[in-house]
This record gives structure tokens, C-alpha cells and sequence, in this order.
């Protein structure tokens, strides 16, 4: 570590003497914000400044959106219990009319276009970790690289036989939720079946970079054995990954056992008082599990759909700024301190040091 | 480790170069000398040494092919001191030429088994049917260097690991820094927090598996793969304990270790090497952080121990006064007195006499008008005076160097005590500057003229701590008269003092007085006198004593001490020398800082107790507001009656009880003097021996340590390491700072070593941590670097759990939400990048750069270091509200988001609910935001790279968010195209990410501006202060009192500004700087029931610090102390001990063992298993209470202890044997390796240890 250095107009002589840099010698030019009491009280005061109005903001468009729905997978079936609804619809299997209801719901208040329909399932672990894994992007995205269905395990190969591969592939694609909806709207006695788009109803990525147009091979033949499970076909919203906008919202997995996934878009305004009436298929097993299916109706504004969460956050964060600094204002007052008082210093305190 | 293999390697290399060093050994065989390497020397061969080259082996010195058969030894590299040594050959073999060693058949040497002692050797050389012995002064190290002679042949006597310079060394304790011990102990935490996660999750995830997943058709429980298996839960539990393990091992901060060297290589080779303030230009030596790993542990020093000579004085002796016939001379002004009249007010001039300049040389700061030139020939009693310088320039063992000019004379002095008293004979006109081995040739200015005298030394009764004093025995050629010459300690020379001569009566008053007032003056004296002997009583009577007493071989000492006895009687007083032994610069404010932080200082010093409180009292560290305490046992009437007696167990037992009694007495007085009151204790290496041992350290301990101050006096180097070891056991943090091989095993011991570079020796430096040139900049080391090492590293590795815990827990409280099926919510790359991208910068940066106050203010206000002293920053409060934040922020994060976020919601106009990589995204970013709004609270000062590894890391993030979506989907999977896709569009993204730190952190910033209005912490208020100053425009630097040099000042001095290091400021209004008067001492100090008045009682000795005459004082490592007389006794620590009658038993059988017992080919054929029990084995116990009498209880074990010691020199000669007597079929010289030797250094030391911690223990229950 020794440096040369150069001292007067001699020849460079060699010393040991460390150099004068400000790094070294831990002399960096710095900033010390060493904060009054006037400063604690102003950052807090700020962020409550800050956070309170987008608050209020936030909770005005969370509140502004609407939000109607209802559980049907125990209304819908006959029986008393999950297990005897689950073995309705195992019964059922071949005949979907025999599964269809209806559900009502009363608009409370003016919906307007577009409409968003949601299922929502409450107990299934989408997130699970097998779950998670068994899927391929490559396989849905059909990129010519790394097609095996080897991620996929254990829906791998149709009845297990390796001739048959899955595609789309994996526990996410066979577990593609089969209920359907129809919906009906009642104002004053007219009754109207409301068309559902399915179109735009994924993120647009998913639908052009993650989802190809291509035919599904071996995929869900036929509905499987636990009555779950649903194949693409043009009449449910699409015959390929690319154009089944359903599927690619299932694909989008959930972070907690109670999801909603969309399920459709309503381009007409509902008026308060309008009934509006949901025929479900309802095909999807979530009986076994003691799981819950409800239908959803919801708008949306710019901040997204009924949540007023993200208001009462930032309502509470900035009152609680704004409480801290009162309780700061009165620690001070009931304790005041000279700013840099060597008498505070704990040595100083001290007897027998100076 | 790596670190570790490359040293290892560089051993290794040094050891193969070492191995294969070339030396010219005696063939037997063909009487040629060959060239062997090292490594093939053996026990008993002849081996040839020429100039500059080392010696490879111990050696008996056998010829140097030169007249006087001696030779010049450097033993820079076993004591640090660069003077010269001389080296007699046996007379017997001083006059052979190597050749006829060929012929060198019947010669045998006898000696002692490998042992530690330096400077003590015990042997005899059989030859031609003689027996003599062998001295010390015959004995060439291992280790040393041949200088001015040009040859030195010699007999091998201990080889390899038997040399005496491995046999002293211990491997270098490897050191730990207490925070490391600390951070082990948080992963062990971490390590249970992480196990029992896991198991928590293994067993929920078994269970719900066995009894939940056969439900869940969309999971295919029925196509099983084992990890899914609901039929064996206990599978599924144990594979989810693995993945559990992988995925929760965040907890764990493994980059925490290599961010931790980082940043200690940083701050050990960047700041420490480099800074000014430790550079020293004289000796051009910068400070030297040899290893990194104790940077934080000087931050949290309680005890600094400290050295004397050298490290708190400059070991540069000056002759500074004389008083001559009971006139006193000498006009200067010592550092004590300045300091003592600026106490009182006045001003010294200290001013440089005009004629003084011409005199002034190394060693000398002298000037009189009345004795400068031939001025003296005219003052008062000349013939006295004459007589004085005479002595000056005989009486000593100086060996002259180079040309034989006044001018350019060199000196090699055992001491540079007696190096100041020839320099001053030759100033005065007494001008030394020729020895041979029987003359002494002076070159005296008289009256009379300038003459060459030339003085035959007839004897040379050399110093020894227990005669304190030397004697030469000249005889003037030209006159034939014999005088003595004798300079010793003031007691022990006006007791031989001629009661019949009349003047002596009249000067012993004046020169007593004269002698007080240079010894308050913080001057080492000297007493000085001289007789004239009767030439047919010392012909006739005493030298034929004398030389029957030098050769004997039994009861030596005694008996030369005896002879001596009566000779050096009937003396005639000539006066006194003073020397001053210079303070270093800047040690008294350097000590007054330190104990101002709260530092206690324990000053370990061989000097003797009057010394060492005056310099102590010189550099601060004792102070007229202290209560002072002294334990001693000198001067106490029944033991020194025992003593006189030679009733050694009384002695002893009265001694140990003295020393209770008084540590008892001490302890009382402390409790009663009201709280903050400061102490201070004196305790000399005596009195210690007995404070050390078993049953009274842990009292002894406790007084120690409510004192502020504590010095030692003449401790042995043992005694230091095993003082060290005491107050180490108590878990204080100690620094050992020293600058000779008498403090390797103190430095050593201490957790952290400092050694004083840049001057004489490295012994020193090579066993410390840390070197410095000087003491002052262990101000700088402490109070800068070590607090900022300190606060940076604690802080930094706070910070590492902090965010490794908030990390670890978001994936484990996200796994409570999908049954601990072990997924995470984050995506496995950025994952794996939390800890070595997004998060890594800003805690090395901490680490390096962050500072709480500048270094003046750190220096201005020492008490800051306090801080780390109470390890405030890295307790178990610091430890547990870091994770107390950190789960609070957790959960913060965890409510937020996944509430907030929670799929059933929509983020968006076009109504598509949250997902889960959009979730995880969104918690990923508000966990690396809130560690940096964290790191933004935390930080106290903003240096551009504060804010470049701030702001950097958070913006890494983005970018590698937005660079990963781009990647090909195989690539980038879950996250391809999301950030741009899905989550930068939301505005609730954004929302959260405004929002969630703010609540993470609010609690946190209130808590700490809370703390700092109500119990604003020291730092907290320097800071303060710091700003105040900022804002009135000065700064900091002129806080420090530091007056910049003027511009005129450099031009005319002619050199550019130059960087002095660290001089702290000099306070002249401070009450801790200065010299109390002896009174106040007097009535300050409490009388500890010992009865004695040291100051005036204690012994005064020829030098002051028996180390430095190596000559006749033990190795470091065991004990000097004053010899007794009547032979070896059982004593603690101060002296050897033999061994009792049973322990004798089983040393006899190691010693019998103990191989090594070197013949000069041929072997003489000897029996076996003679053997000198105790030697090498007992001198090195320390007293420990095991078998040293300090008992008071238990008398019966001292009778048996002591009934069947034979004395020393009456055991049975020992007969050196080849290494394995038994196995005769060896070659001669063949080497053996011992397989079982003395107890070394470092064994005694630990045992010592231990027992001191159990005995500590002990007494706390």
C-alpha cells in the first residue's frame, strides 16, 4: 500500500506517506440531514399532505365502481350436501341440462357499459404448487423451442400413454373451468338476453405474445371423470389457445384460493331496478373440494374495479402520519431539547467526567 | 479461506527457503567442512558462521579465529534490540582455528534439556578431562545475526524446534472479533427461525395432503408422484421439508460473510493503512492493519494495557543532570516539571541555553557553564569531579563502534542508559573508545592535558536486580593502583559508603536531596562512587574468591554475590546522574482522551513502582482527582524479617495474606467513597504475583476493574500476558499495546495486539493486529477507526438480517396461503437476485462509507466511544427491534398487498383481476423499496456513493424487470412481458408502491425521532452539534483546536506542510494534565494496610527496567525477580520454582525425556537418564495456587513443598547423552526430536487462563 509521492522539487522520493484523498482519509464531501424538530413535524405533516388527498381520491373511484353477485353452486343442486351435489352432477354428466339453473340478481345501482361478468371460485388453490407447475408456456405460446410436456407431469400424455401427448398440456389446461352463463335482463318486464362478448377480455400481452392459434390435441376429449374440465370449441368462446380469451384468464393462475376470473364483458348499461337473471351450466365440480361458485357483475373506472382497500390504506397511513406528528409535536413540547445541547450528552452527565 | 490457503502457501514457501538455507558444516568423517542446508544440521556438529550471516541453530560458541575470542551478535530478532551484543568464547577453545575442530574428538558438553529461557543456559563442557562451565555469554541463538567479526565457529546444541527461539514461540492465537461471535449466534437464531419454519410447513403440508389434497381433483392426487403422495404424508413431509428449506433459506444472509470482508478489507486496507493521521514521518511509517478481522473490536475497547518503555516513552535516554560533590547540575527542564508549573500557572523557560547547541548529541541534552569545556576544572571540588566522569567512562559495558573520533563513535550499549553515561564522559573530555577484553582505553582531558589512559578491567561485577548496582575492578596501567568503581541505586551505594571518609557524610545529604528532586522530575538516577582497593588483600584475599566463586559450579550465584559483598565496601560518594527517559509525543492528551472515552488503562511497566507512578502521573494517567491505592509488599517488616530470615514459607504466606488483606482493604474503601468517584491502583510485580494467583484474582479483578487507572510495576512479561488473560476473562475488551518481545505474549493474549512500528525490532509487530508508530495514534485507531468499523459493521450486518428476515418471512407467510405447498409468490430469478443484486450494494456501502459524525468531532468528543464499549448498537435490544421492524414491516407488506391485491379485486379499467406473478411483482417491489427507504433512515451521512447504491439498486430493479419481459419467453416465463404487459399499466402498481413503504417505514422513522428528542443518544447529539457548527460557518477541523502551520512558518522551515500524524490537542485548562506534588500524593493516597510507605521505602535499582539488562534477567516468559540469595525457593510467579518432592518425581521423568542433550561428536558415552529435574519446567508455572504456597490455609502443603527441595546446583551434574542415549547406534549428531518437553509459553499461559476464568467464576456465585 505504499505510495510514492513527490514532495517540494526534489526527485520523487519514495515514501510510505499515504496520500491526501478524501476517500481515503473518510473525508468524502457528504450531506448530514440532521433533522430539527420543525423538519419531523413537517415530513410528517407532508405525508399526510401527500397521502390523504390521493386517499380520498382513491376510495371516491374504489367506491364508484359497482358490484353485484351471488353464490350458486348450493342453490343451484338439488341434495343437502356437497357430497350429494357432487354426485348429481357425476350423474349428470351427459345431460347439462339437467345441471342448468338460475340466479337472480337486482341491480342497486346504475351499471354502466361496459359490464364485466366474473366467476368467482372461493377454496381452490390455484396456487398450489403443483399446480403452478404443471403447465408449458412454450407448449401455449407454440414456440417451436423446448415443446416437451415434460413440465406438464401429470397431465402429460392422455390416459397416461405417451403417444398421446397433451396439448395444451399440464393440471392449469385440464382444470379449464366449464360453467356458462346466460344472462337475462328484466326492466320493467321486458326481458333481454344481454349478448356476452368474450373478446378483450385478457390482457392484450397474454393474447399476443403468449397464446397461439393452434388446434389442441388430446385435449380434454371428453370431461373428465371428476366433472371438471373443459375443451375449446368455437361455441365457448374459442377452438385455440390464441382465440379463447376464457382460457388464457384461467391460464393467468390466482395468488390466493379465491379468485375471480373474467368470464365476459356486457357492452349494455344496467339500471338501478333491473333484474338480471344468470342461467348457469353449472358442470364445474367444486363440490368435491367444498368449494364456493358465485357470479359477478361489476364495472370498473381507471382505478379498476370495487376495491375501496387502496382508499382506506392511504386515508389511515396519512392520518396516522399526521397522528405521529402530533404525538411528536407533544413529546416535544412536554420535553423540549436544545438542538445540539452538549448537556445532553450522556458523558456529560456523568459524575467525575468532565 | 482463501485468504487463509494463500498465507499457508506463503509459509510454506518461506519455511522450504528457511530449510534450504546453506551453512558450512564440520564433516566428521573427513575433517573437511562441507556446505549442508539447515535442515541438515544435527545436535553436536560444528557449524561455521560468517558475518551477516544468521545462526542456524543455538550454538555453543566455540572460536571466532580472533584474539579475544568473542564476536558480535544482533539479536534484533529475539529482543528488538539493535544494539550489538558481545559473545565469549570458552577460554579453553577462544584460541583454536576452525580446522582443529577436526581433530576434535573428547569434547562433551553437558546442559540442560530445550527449554524457553533466553538469556539463561546451564551446561558444562567436558574437554581435554576438564570440566568447565558454560555461560550464558558463550551462547549463540538461533535467530540471531553475526555482525563485525568475521567467522564464529560452534558446537550445535539445540536444533530445529529445540532452539530456544521456537521453544519461546507460541503459534499466534487466531482472533475473533466479539460482533462475529455475536453474528454466529443470530444464524444459529436465524438457522431455528429457519427449521422451525420449515417444520411447521412440512408437518401442515403432510397433514393437508393426507387428509386435504384426495379432495382436490384439480390437483391429480391420484396420479401420485411421492412429493404429492397422499397415502405417505411422511414423504410428502420430509420432501417438503427440503423444498421448504431451499425456498425459506433467504432467512439466511449468506452473502453476509463475504460482505463482512468486504468491507473489513476495505476498512483495514483502505482507511486504516492509509490514513494520515496514523502516518508518522520520522520513521516514515504508516499504521498497518495486519489482519481485518478485529476492525469493529477496536471500536469496543474497555482496557487498553499498555507498555512503558518504548511505547508510552521514546526509550531514547538522554543525560539530562548530575550532581557532582553535592552540587547539582544541569539546567533543563523536564516534561514533568513543564507540566507541573503549567498546572500551577507559571511557565517554565525552557528555553535552550545559547552554548548549549554545540553539546547537544543523541543521548545527551546537557548544559552547564560550570562543567561544559574545562569550565569544571575551576568548580567546586574538581578532583571529585574528575573522578566522576572517569567513572563515567569506566564503569560500564560498552563496546565502542566505527573510527575512534569523538564525532563519529558509535556506541553499542546493553542499555541505553549506559550509552547516555559514555556519551556524557566524552562531552565532558573523558572520551571512551577502545575495549578489549581486558582494557579499557580512555582518552582524558585534564588539567593536566590530553592523555590516552589506559585501564586494565580486572573484574566486572555485573548488575542483577538483586545487587543493584556494577562494580568495575580497574587497575590504572600507568600507577598499578586498583579501584573500584561502583554506580547503583542510591540505597544500596550510601550502605557501602566509607563511614570513615569524611566528605561522604556531608554530600550523602545534598546528593539525597538533589536525587528526590531529579526523581520527581519523572529522571531515572543514578548513585555513583568509587574506592580504592588494597592491592595485596585483592591479589591475595579476594581474587582468589572471587575466582573460586565464578567457577563453581554449585551455589554460583551466591557465592559471587558474596565475594562481591567485599569488595564493593568502604566506598567513596562521588554524586548522581540523571536521565531522562522521554515521554512520547502527544501521550499524556492521547491518555487523557482515551480515558475521557471511557477506556480504563492498565500500564504494565518492568520499572520500579517510583518510575512508574512519576510517569505516570507524566502522561495523565494518574491524576490528583483520583483516589490512588498501592499494594505492595515491600517494606512490610515481618516479611522482609521472614525474608532475612530465609524463611521463605513465612515470607510467603505473610506476603499472600499482606496482598488479601490489602485488596480486601481496597475493595472496602471503594465502596465507601461515593459513586462516580475515580481510582486508581499501584501494585508491584511482587504483590501481583500473589494478586494473580488462584483464590485472590477474582478480587484482585474486581478492584481492577472500577479503576480507572491501574500500573504495574516490575511485571514480568509473563505477568503481562497473564494480567491481560485476567482482565480478559472477565469479558472485557482488551488492547495490548507494546513494542518489545517482552510484550509479544501480552499482544498476543490481548483480543486485540497493537504493536509500535517503526522503531527497533519487529518481535513486536509481528505478533500484534495493528501497528503503529506511536502511541498517540492509538487515539485515531480508537476513537476513528474503530468506532466508525464499529458502528458500520454492527449496523451493516443488522441490516443484512433485517432484510433477509423481511425477505424470508413475505415467502413464508405467502406459503400459508397455498397449504405450504412451497410455492413462492416471486419468481425464482429476481429471487435469487435479492441478496446479490438488488440488495447488495447499499450494506457494503454502509459498511465503507458511512460515517455519524465527522472524525474531528469523534476525536473532540471521546466519550462517544462509549457506545461501543456498552455494545449499544449491536446488543440484544438492537438485535431484536432490527427483527421486531422487520416483522412489522413484513406484515405491513403481507396486509397490503395481499389484501389489496387480492384476486378477487381488479386492478384496471378493463376489469381483469390481479394474478399471481402481477401480485408477486408488485410485493417484490414494495420489499426492495421499503429495505431502501430503510437504508435512507439509517443513514447518516449521503456521500455520493450512498446515494449511487441507493439509488442504483432500486433502479435495477426496474430495469432488469423491463429487460427480463423482453427475453424470450423460454427464458423469461412467468415474468415474459408482465411488467410491460400487466403491471406497469395499473395505476394501483404505483399506488402500493408509493404507499406501502410509507407505512413500513412511518412507525419506524417516529420511533427513532422519538428516541432522539427523548433520549437523544451521544452520536445523536454530536451530530446536532456538528450541524450548528456547519450553520455558524465554521468547521469542524477548527474544533479541534489544531492551529494550522502559517504560511511563513513553512517557507522559511524549508519544507512543504508536512503531514505529522494525529497530535491531539493540548489542553492546558485540563485537570487531568499534570504532575501532582509528592504531598498531595501523599495524603490522596489510602494506606492499604500493608504498612508500607513505598515511595520512600521502595528499593531503589540500578536501571530502572530490568528487561532492558538482558544480561542477567530471564527470558520473557518467566518471571525476573529479585534472585534470592539462599537459592531456589518456592515463589509465585517472580521466581522459578523447583520442583517439590513428589511433583520432582514425575518432572524427573519428562526431563528425562526431554531429548536434545547435545555431544560434540564423538559421542561420549554417558549413562542415561541424569537428568536436572525442574529446569525449564518449573520456572515457567506460573503461580497459579496449584503448587505455589500462596495458601495461607494450607501450611503443610508449603512444608512439603519445600522440605525436599534440593538446591539447584547440588543436583547430579548432568550428563549430556546423544539425543536418544538408548538408540547408540544413532550417528553422532543425529538429531531427535523430544517427545515430550517442557510446558511452553502458551500452555502455562492458557492454564493459567482457564483457572483464572474458573476461579472468577467461582467467586461471582
Amino acid at each position: 500500500m505504499s505510495a510514492a509521492s513527490q514532495t517540494g522539487d526534489g526527485p520523487p522520493k519514495k515514501t510510505k506517506e499515504p496520500k491526501n484523498k478524501a476517500i481515503t482519509q473518510q473525508t468524502l464531501p457528504a450531506c448530514k440531514p440532521v433533522l430539527e424538530p420543525v423538519w419531523v413535524v413537517f415530513i410528517f405533516l407532508a405525508i399526510s399532505m401527500v397521502l390523504v388527498p390521493i386517499g380520498a381520491v382513491c376510495l371516491f373511484y374504489g367506491l364508484k365502481a359497482v358490484e353485484v353477485g351471488a353464490r350458486y353452486d348450493q342453490i343451484c343442486l338439488p341434495g343437502k350436501t356437497n357430497a350429494e351435489r357432487e354426485q348429481h352432477i357425476l350423474e349428470n354428466a351427459a345431460n347439462d341440462t339437467n345441471l342448468a339453473c338460475s340466479v337472480t340478481l337486482t341491480i342497486m345501482k346504475d351499471m354502466k357499459a361496459p359490464v364485466y361478468v366474473y366467476y368467482e371460485l372461493n377454496g381452490y388453490y390455484q396456487n398450489h404448487r403443483r399446480y403452478v407447475k404443471s403447465r408449458s408456456d412454450m407448449q401455449l405460446a407454440a414456440q417451436s423451442k423446448n415443446l416437451a410436456t415434460s413440465l406438464c407431469d401429470p397431465e402429460e400424455y392422455l390416459g397416461g400413454n405417451s403417444s398421446f401427448p397433451i396439448n395444451p398440456c399440464g393440471l392449469v389446461a385440464w382444470s379449464f373451468f366449464n360453467d356458462t352463463y346466460n344472462i337475462l335482463r328484466e326492466r320493467n318486464g321486458v326481458s333481454l338476453l344481454l349478448p356476452v362478448s368474450d373478446h378483450h377480455i385478457a390482457f392484450q400481452s397474454d393474447r399476443k405474445y403468449r397464446f397461439a392459434n393452434y388446434t389442441p390435441q388430446n385435449f380434454n376429449p371428453e370431461l373428465n371423470s371428476h366433472r371438471g374440465g373443459f375443451n375449446l370449441s368455437d361455441t365457448t368462446g374459442g377452438a385455440t389457445p390464441g382465440e379463447n380469451e376464457r382460457f388464457m384468464n384461467w391460464m393467468r393462475l390466482a395468488a390466493l384460493p379465491r379468485f375471480r376470473k373474467l368470464w365476459g364483458r356486457i357492452e349494455l348499461d344496467l339500471k338501478t331496478n333491473d333484474t338480471v337473471t344468470v342461467n348457469v351450466y353449472n358442470r364445474y365440480n367444486t363440490y368435491k373440494f367444498d368449494g364456493q361458485k358465485s357470479i359477478v357483475l361489476g364495472t370498473t373506472t381507471w382505478l379498476g374495479g370495487r376495491n375501496p382497500f387502496l382508499g382506506i390504506a392511504y386515508l389511515v397511513t396519512g392520518g396516522l402520519s399526521f397522528v405521529l406528528a402530533l404525538l411528536y409535536l407533544i413529546v416535544r413540547l412536554a420535553k423540549p431539547r436544545k438542538f445540539g445541547d452538549p448537556a445532553s450528552l450522556s458523558f456529560n452527565r456523568q459524575p467525575g467526567a468532565s | 479461506m482463501v485468504k487463509e490457503g494463500v498465507e499457508d502457501y506463503k509459509r510454506y514457501k518461506l519455511d522450504k527457503e528457511t530449510n534450504n538455507k546453506p551453512v558450512d558444516v564440520l564433516d566428521p568423517a573427513t575433517g573437511q567442512y562441507v556446505t549442508r542446508t539447515w535442515k541438515d544440521v544435527r545436535v553436536g556438529d560444528i557449524v561455521i558462521v560468517t558475518k551477516d550471516q544468521q545462526f542456524p541453530t543455538d550454538l555453543l560458541f566455540l572460536s571466532s579465529e580472533s584474539e579475544e575470542g568473542t564476536c558480535y551478535i544482533e539479536t534484533m530478532n529475539l529482543d528488538g534490540e539493535t544494539n550489538l551484543k558481545i559473545k565469549q568464547a570458552p577460554d579453553d577453545t577462544k584460541d583454536f582455528p576452525k580446522a582443529a575442530f577436526a581433530e576434535f574428538r573428547d569434547a562433551v558438553i553437558e546442559c540442560e534439556g530445550p527449554n524457553p529461557r533466553l538469556y539463561q543456559f546451564t551446561g558444562n563442557l567436558l574437554i581435554g578431562g576438564k570440566t568447565m562451565p558454560i555461560s550464558p555469554s558463550a551462547i549463540l541463538l538461533r535467530g540471531c545475526n553475526l555482525r563485525n567479526t568475521d567467522v564464529a565457529v560452534g558446537a550445535v546444541i539445540y536444533a530445529g524446534h529445540e532452539t530456544k527461539i521456537f521453544k519461546n514461540s507460541a503459534p499466534s492465537p487466531s482472533k475473533r472479533s466479539h460482533l462475529e461471535r455475536h453474528v454466529d449466534k443470530i444464524i444459529i437464531f436465524m438457522f431455528s427461525l429457519l427449521f422451525s419454519f420449515c417444520i411447521c410447513g412440512a408437518v401442515y403440508f403432510a397433514i393437508w395432503t393426507r387428509d386435504k389434497s384426495p379432495k382436490h381433483w384439480y390437483l391429480a392426487p391420484t396420479d401420485t408422484s411421492h412429493q404429492y403422495d397422499p397415502t405417505s404424508p411422511s414423504f410428502v413431509g420430509f420432501a417438503s421439508f427440503i423444498t421448504s428449506f431451499i425456498l425459506y433459506g433467504y432467512l439466511i444472509p449468506i452473502s453476509l460473510y463475504v460482505s463482512i470482508e468486504m468491507v473489513k478489507i476495505a476498512q483495514s486496507m483502505g482507511f486504516i493503512n492509509n490514513d494520515r493521521d496514523m502516518y508518522h514521518a520520522e520513521t516514515d511509517t504508516p499504521a498497518l492493519a495486519r489482519t481485518s478481522n478485529l476492525n469493529e473490536e477496536l471500536g469496543m475497547v474497555n482496557t487498553v494495557l499498555s507498555d512503558k518503555t518504548g511505547t508510552l516513552t521514546r526509550n531514547v535516554m538522554e543525560f539530562f543532570k548530575c550532581s557532582i560533590a553535592g552540587v547539582a547540575y544541569g539546567a533543563g527542564v523536564t516534561e514533568i516539571e513543564k507540566a507541573n508549573a503549567l498546572r500551577k500557572g507559571t511557565i517554565l523557560d525552557d528555553r535552550e541555553q545559547p552554548g548549549a547547541a554545540q553539546y547537544r548529541e543523541r543521548f545527551y541534552n546537557f548544559y552547564d557553564a560550570r562543567l561544559m569545556g574545562d569550565a569544571w576544572n575551576s568548580a567546586h571540588d574538581p578532583g571529585t569531579v574528575e573522578m566522576f566522569f572517569r567513572l563515567l567512562a569506566v564503569c560500564h559495558t560498552v563496546v565502542p563502534d566505527g573510527p575512534t573520533e569523538p564525532d563519529t563513535i558509535k556506541y553499542e550499549a546493553e542499555s541505553p542508559d549506559e550509552a547516555a553515561l559514555v556519551v556524557a564522559a566524552k562531552v565532558f573530555g573523558f572520551f571512551f573508545f577502545k575495549r578489549t577484553n581486558t582494557t579499557v582505553v580512555v582518552r582524558e582531558r585534564t588539567a593536566r592535558g590530553e592523555v590516552d589512559v589506559e585501564y586494565e578491567v580486572l573484574n566486572v561485577l555485573e548488575f542483577n536486580s538483586t545487587r543493584k548496582r556494577m562494580s568495575v575492578v580497574v587497575k590504572e596501567k600507568a600507577n598499578e593502583k586498583i579501584i573500584i568503581f561502583t554506580k547503583g541505586a542510591d540505597t544500596v551505594i550510601y550502605e557501602r559508603l566509607d563511614p570513615k571518609y569524611a566528605p561522604n557524610d556531608a554530600m550523602k545529604e545534598s546528593t539525597s536531596k538533589h536525587m528526590e528532586e531529579f526523581g520527581a522530575g519523572g529522571l531515572r538516577t543514578l548513585c555513583l562512587s568509587y574506592t580504592e582497593v588494597d592491592r595485596e588483600w585483592y591479589n591475595n584475599t579476594w581474587m582468589p574468591e572471587w575466582v573460586a566463586a565464578k567457577t563453581s559450579l554449585t551455589d554460583r550465584d551466591r557465592l559471587v554475590s558474596e565475594a562481591s559483598e567485599k569488595i564493593e565496601k568502604d566506598l567513596r560518594l562521588l554524586g548522581c546522574t540523571a536521565i531522562e527517559d522521554k515521554l512520547q509525543e502527544g501521550v499524556p492528551e492521547c491518555i487523557r482522551q482515551l480515558a475521557l472515552a471511557g477506556i480504563r488503562i492498565w500500564v504494565l511497566t518492568g520499572d520500579k513502582m517510583e518510575t512508574a507512578i512519576n510517569i505516570a502521573f507524566a502522561c495523565s494517567l494518574l491524576t490528583e482527582d483520583m483516589h490512588q491505592f498501592t499494594i505492595s509488599v515491600y517494606g512490610v517488616e515481618e516479611i522482609e524479617k521472614a525474608e532475612r530470615d530465609g524463611d521463605k514459607v513465612l515470607a510467603e504466606r505473610l506476603s499472600h495474606q499482606a496482598v488479601a488483606e490489602s485488596i480486601a482493604t481496597v475493595e472496602q474503601a471503594m465502596n465507601d467513597k461515593a459513586e462516580g468517584s475515580r481510582f486508581a491502583i499501584v501494585i508491584d510485580g511482587k504483590a501481583l504475583a500473589y494478586a494473580l494467583s488462584k483464590d485472590l484474582s477474582p478480587a484482585f479483578l474486581r478492584v481492577g476493574l472500577r479503576c480507572k487507572a491501574v500500573v504495574c510495576c516490575r511485571v514480568s512479561p509473563l505477568q503481562k500476558a497473564q494480567v491481560t488473560s485476567l482482565v480478559r476473562s472477565h469479558g472485557d475488551t482488551t488492547l495490548a499495546i507494546g513494542d518489545g518481545a517482552n510484550d509479544v505474549g501480552m499482544i498476543q493474549s490481548a483480543h486485540i495486539g497493537v504493536g509500535i512500528s517503526g522503531q527497533e525490532g519487529m518481535q513486536a509487530v509481528m505478533s500484534s493486529d495493528f501497528a503503529i508508530a506511536q502511541f498517540r495514534f492509538l487515539t485515531p485507531l480508537l476513537l476513528v477507526h474503530g468506532r466508525y468499523s464499529y458502528k458500520r459493521i454492527s449496523r451493516m450486518v443488522l441490516f443484512f438480517f433485517y432484510k433477509n428476515m423481511l425477505f424470508g418471512v413475505t415467502i413464508f407467510a405467502f406459503n400459508a396461503f397455498n397449504g405450504f405447498s412451497g410455492q413462492f409468490i416471486y419468481n425464482d430469478f429476481y429471487m435469487t437476485l435479492f441478496n446479490v443484486v438488488f440488495t447488495a450494494l447499499t450494506p457494503i456501502v454502509i459498511g465503507i462509507f458511512d460515517r455519524d459524525v465527522d472524525k474531528e468531532m469523534a476525536l473532540k468528543y471521546p466519550g462517544l466511544y462509549i457506545q461501543g464499549q456498552r455494545n449499544e448498537y449491536f446488543n440484544f435490544r438492537a438485535i431484536s427491534l432490527w427483527l421486531l421492524s422487520s416483522l412489522y414491516q413484513c406484515s405491513v407488506i403481507m396486509v397490503f398487498v395481499l389484501w389489496g391485491c387480492r384476486p378477487t379485486t381488479s386492478d384496471r379499467a378493463s376489469g381483469q383481476p390481479y394474478s399471481m406473478w402481477q401480485t408477486g411483482v408488485l410485493m417484490f417491489t414494495c420489499v426492495v423499496v421499503t429495505v431502501h427507504f430503510q437504508v435512507v433512515q439509517i443513514t447518516e451521512t449521503w456521500t455520493w456513493a450512498h446515494h449511487l447504491s441507493i439509488w442504483l439498486s432500486q433502479a435495477v430493479w426496474w430495469l432488469y424487470l423491463l429487460a427480463y419481459g423482453v427475453f424470450p419467453l423460454y427464458f423469461s416465463t412467468d415474468l415474459y412481458n408482465l411488467f410491460v404487459g400487466i403491471v406497469s399499466p395499473s395505476a394501483q402498481y404505483w399506488l402500493y408502491v408509493l404507499l406501502v413503504p410509507a407505512a413500513c417505514q412511518l412507525p419506524d422513522f417516529f420511533l427513532r425521532m422519538a428516541q432522539k428528542q427523548l433520549y437523544p443518544a451521544d452520536h445523536q447529539v454530536v451530530q446536532e452539534i456538528q450541524k450548528k457548527l456547519q450553520r455558524e460557518g465554521r468547521s469542524v477541523a477548527d474544533e479541534r483546536g489544531q492551529v494550522a502551520p502559517s504560511i511563513l512558518a513553512s517557507i522559511f522551515s524549508g519544507k512543504p506542510n508536512k503531514n505529522k500524524g494525529f497530535v491531539p490537542p493540548y489542553d492546558s485548562r485540563s485537570r487531568f494534565y499534570g504532575l501532582v506534588s509528592s504531598s498531595a500524593r501523599n495524603t490522596g493516597r489510602i494506606d492499604t494496610g500493608t504498612r508500607s510507605p513505598v515511595l520512600t521505602h521502595l528499593d531503589q535499582e540500578l536501571t530502572d527496567n530490568p528487561y532492558r539488562n538482558r544480561k542477567k534477567s530471564p527470558l520473557p516468559g518467566i518471571a525476573p525477580g529479585p534472585r534470592s540469595p539462599t537459592g531456589p525457593a518456592v515463589m509465585p510467579v517472580a521466581e522459578g520454582m523447583q520442583p517439590s518432592g513428589h511433583a520432582g518425581a514425575e518432572m524427573a521423568s519428562a526431563s528425562a525425556v526431554a531429548a536434545g542433550r547435545p555431544v560434540l561428536p564423538p559421542i561420549a558415552s554417558s549413562p542415561p537418564g541424569a537428568h536436572k529435574p525442574g529446569l525449564g519446567h518449573a520456572d515457567l508455572m506460573p503461580s497459579n495456587g496449584s503448587d505455589a504456597p500462596a495458601h495461607t490455609s494450607v501450611p503443610m502443603h508449603h512444608a512439603l513443598a519445600l522440605a525436599p527441595l534440593p538446591p539447584r546446583t547440588k543436583l547430579p551434574p548432568i550428563h549430556q547423552t546423544s539425543p536418544n542415549a538408548a538408540n547408540s547406534s544413532l550417528a553422532p549428531g543425529a538429531i531427535a526430536s523430544p517427545t515430550s518437553g517442557p510446558l511452553a509459553l502458551h500452555q502455562a499461559v492458557n492454564e493459567h487462563k482457564q483457572e483464572m476464568e474458573a476461579a472468577y467464576a467461582a467467586a461471582l456465585r
